[in-house]
């Protein structure tokens, strides 16, 4: 069975239901045409002056990054809601908003700066009137929106700006806090001086040096006192030489005994104890020796301090320990103040604390900048879209033209096959549910015997 | 029923074609009984076409209407000597009738109409030789048309077949000359 035939079946069958429809088809079809088919059309136009000539294409934007209000969004405004209720009110008509909005009709081509405005109605004297109406509503609204955007974006921006001074407040308030409770912590920017006093930074790196000049210092008189003792101890024995021989009664004992002991050897050379006198001659150089080892020890007995050069020597020693050991309590001092100084340095989580409110600080100020520096262009702007961005009715409506093939021809068309459609439709699916005598195969389901003939 | 009514020439091929079934399976004289699930399956014209048929095929035939909306024409003596048979108690009558004419004729057509409601006509399916089941074509399948196959599954009758019927054969009913098929007489009302 074809489609068709089918569907011709299904009318035939369900003629009822088929008639049901379309009745209702037909009078929504009635109601549309009676009352909402709007005879004729007034055309009203409004023209955007002072466009920026760039501004051709959505991508222009102020210097303030706001967009301004370009002719394509223009028509946009004709349908908007407060438009429409001062239209409606202006009008005075009683129409809900949505049918309004159904016999306007505003749209800008692109590229174009002209706006028609149009307005559909009953009358003529109707038409003519709500275009122009419309277009007045249109203009001033279109004046109002052009400030309130940058009213509302100044506003924000200066509640954006009273934020940011709290928050500078609110960190300088903590650094001065710090400074209070922290003095040797620098709360300042490196390198700066704060009230005249210098930074515990500066403190610390001026006592490391003068700490290693003073240790270089303490180096050197231990090495001064090294050396002068290296000197004296050399200096010793050759003081005490010095010294017995500037002893005039050892140096003559001694060379007493150097005489009568080189004659001694030269008889003794002879190979003879022969010689007379001999004898004698060895006792007296036994003598003799033993008066000079005393007279040796008599002259040593007094000492190497008596020699000028090794007091002078000891005087030296004496002077580089005592240099040695005050540079070395001043190193010891300088060593204690480092200590302390870093020991208040060194409490990690207060200067961390004091750098991550300098650097917040430093955030929020910028952010300051950045806002205060957008709200001056946003004011520009606004100064720039009251004064040149305006709108203007260039003609207003005189006539209208009469709507041959209007919207509500258009929409009882679309229901007339809307409702020709459902009630095909609804014919073949109420058709389907049932089960018809039609086939051999149904027929012999049904009675369970054979189809003989039709005399259909 | 106007006489000048006639069917066309593809019905009446069509009906001739089934008279040679319904023959082919009945041995003669026999009783073939006509019968329908509603009104509309029309066993009226399917009845008197198979006797013009069996009339045109040199049949001695017999036409017995016991469908109401015959019943309802005979009162305006289109057919004579038709009446209204009452069933029930007249079940040893009609026996006697039809026993009657199978010795009269060579086969005897009888509309029972609407069998569901018709007693009679059911008793007429149950001692009949075969049965012809009318189906209007092309209409909804409706309870009685299961209640009447379940009816003659139980009584036990031979059912020969299903014919099809349309509006064409409502609106031209086959023709039934006089003299060549019997109209049946009445059945006596004895009460």
């Amino acid at each position: 069975m074809s489609l068709f035939t089918r569907v011709v079946d299904a009318v035939r069958h369900q003629w009822l239901v088929v008639m049901c429809v379309l009745l209702v088809g037909m009078a929504a079809t009635v109601f549309v045409l009676l009352g909402t088919h709007p005879k004729y059309t007034a055309t009203t136009t409004v023209l955007m002056v002072a466009e920026p000539p760039e501004s051709g294409n959505a991508s222009y934007t102020t210097s303030s990054g706001t967009k301004p209000l370009l002719s394509v969004d223009l028509a946009s405004l004709a349908t908007a809601t407060t438009v429409l209720l001062r239209f409606r009110q202006d009008m005075g008509l009683s129409d809900s908003l949505e049918t309004l909005q159904q016999r306007i009709h505003a749209r800008v081509s692109i590229d174009s700066s002209i706006l028609p405005v149009q307005y559909s109605a009953n009358s003529q004297e109707l038409a003519i009137k709500g275009s122009n109406v419309l277009s007045d509503e249109v203009v001033r609204f279109y004046r109002e929106t052009a400030t309130t955007r940058f009213d509302s974006l100044i506003a924000d921006f200066n509640s954006q700006l009273a934020k940011r001074r709290a928050e500078l407040t609110g960190f300088d308030g903590k650094l001065a806090v710090a400074a209070k409770t922290y003095p040797y912590i620098d709360v300042a920017a490196p390198g700066t001086v704060v009230n005249g006093t210098e930074s515990v930074y500066q403190r610390l790196i001026a006592l490391q040096i003068e700490r290693d000049a003073l240790r270089a210092t303490v180096n050197a008189d231990a090495a001064a006192a090294q050396s002068t003792s290296r000197l004296i101890t050399n200096a010793g024995p050759l003081a005490e030489r010095d010294v017995v021989n500037s002893d005039s009664a050892y140096l003559s004992v001694r060379d007493q005994y150097a005489k009568d002991f080189a004659q001694l050897k030269k008889l003794s050379s002879f190979g003879s104890n022969r010689y007379p006198g001999l004898d004698e001659l060895r006792a007296t150089v036994a003598r003799e020796a033993a008066i000079v080892s005393a007279a040796r020890q008599h002259a040593a007995s007094a000492g190497p301090v008596s020699n000028a050069t090794y007091v002078a020597a000891l005087d030296a020693q004496a002077n580089a320990n005592t240099t040695l050991a005050s540079d070395t309590a001043k190193l010891r001092s300088q060593n204690e103040e480092l200590s302390r100084l870093q020991a208040q340095i060194g409490q990690g989580r207060i200067s961390t604390d004091v750098g991550r409110i300098r650097r917040d600080r430093d955030s929020a100020e910028t952010a300051y900048a950045t806002i205060a520096d957008r709200l001056a262009k946003t004011i520009a702007d606004r100064a720039e879209a009251a004064s040149t961005g305006s709108v203007v009715i260039l003609d207003r409506a005189r006539f209208a033209t009469k709507n041959m093939f209007a919207g509500g021809i258009i929409i009882a068309t679309g229901i007339v096959f809307f409702t020709l459609w459902l009630a095909l439709t609804l014919a073949v699916m109420i058709d389907g549910t049932y089960e018809w005598l039609r086939d051999p195969q149904t027929v012999e389901s049904i009675y369970g015997t054979k189809l003989i003939g039709s005399i259909a | 029923m106007n006489a000048s009514s006639v069917m066309s020439t593809a019905q009446m091929n069509e009906l001739a074609t089934i008279w040679a079934i319904v023959q082919s399976r009945k041995a003669f004289p026999s009783v073939v009984v006509i019968t329908g699930a509603t009104p509309s399956d029309d066993t009226e014209s399917i009845a008197r076409g198979l006797a013009t048929a069996a009339q045109s095929d040199g049949q001695r035939a017999g036409y017995l209407c016991l469908s109401a909306s015959a019943r309802s024409k005979t009162s305006s003596g289109t057919y004579a000597s038709l009446s209204v048979i009452p069933s029930g108690s007249l079940r040893e009558s009609f026996d006697v009738a039809i026993s009657s004419w199978r010795s009269m004729y060579d086969i005897v057509i009888i509309d029972a109409g609407t069998s569901g409601v018709e007693t009679l006509g059911l008793h007429a399916m149950r001692v009949g030789d075969g049965v012809v089941i009318a189906a209007y074509e092309d209409r909804k399948v409706v309870s009685a048309d299961r209640r009447l196959a379940r009816v003659l599954r139980e009584i036990g009758a031979s059912v020969i077949g299903v014919v099809m019927t349309g509006s064409a054969v409502a609106t031209k009913p086959a023709a039934i000359t006089e003299g060549r098929v019997a109209l049946l007489p009445a059945v006596q009302t004895t009460k």
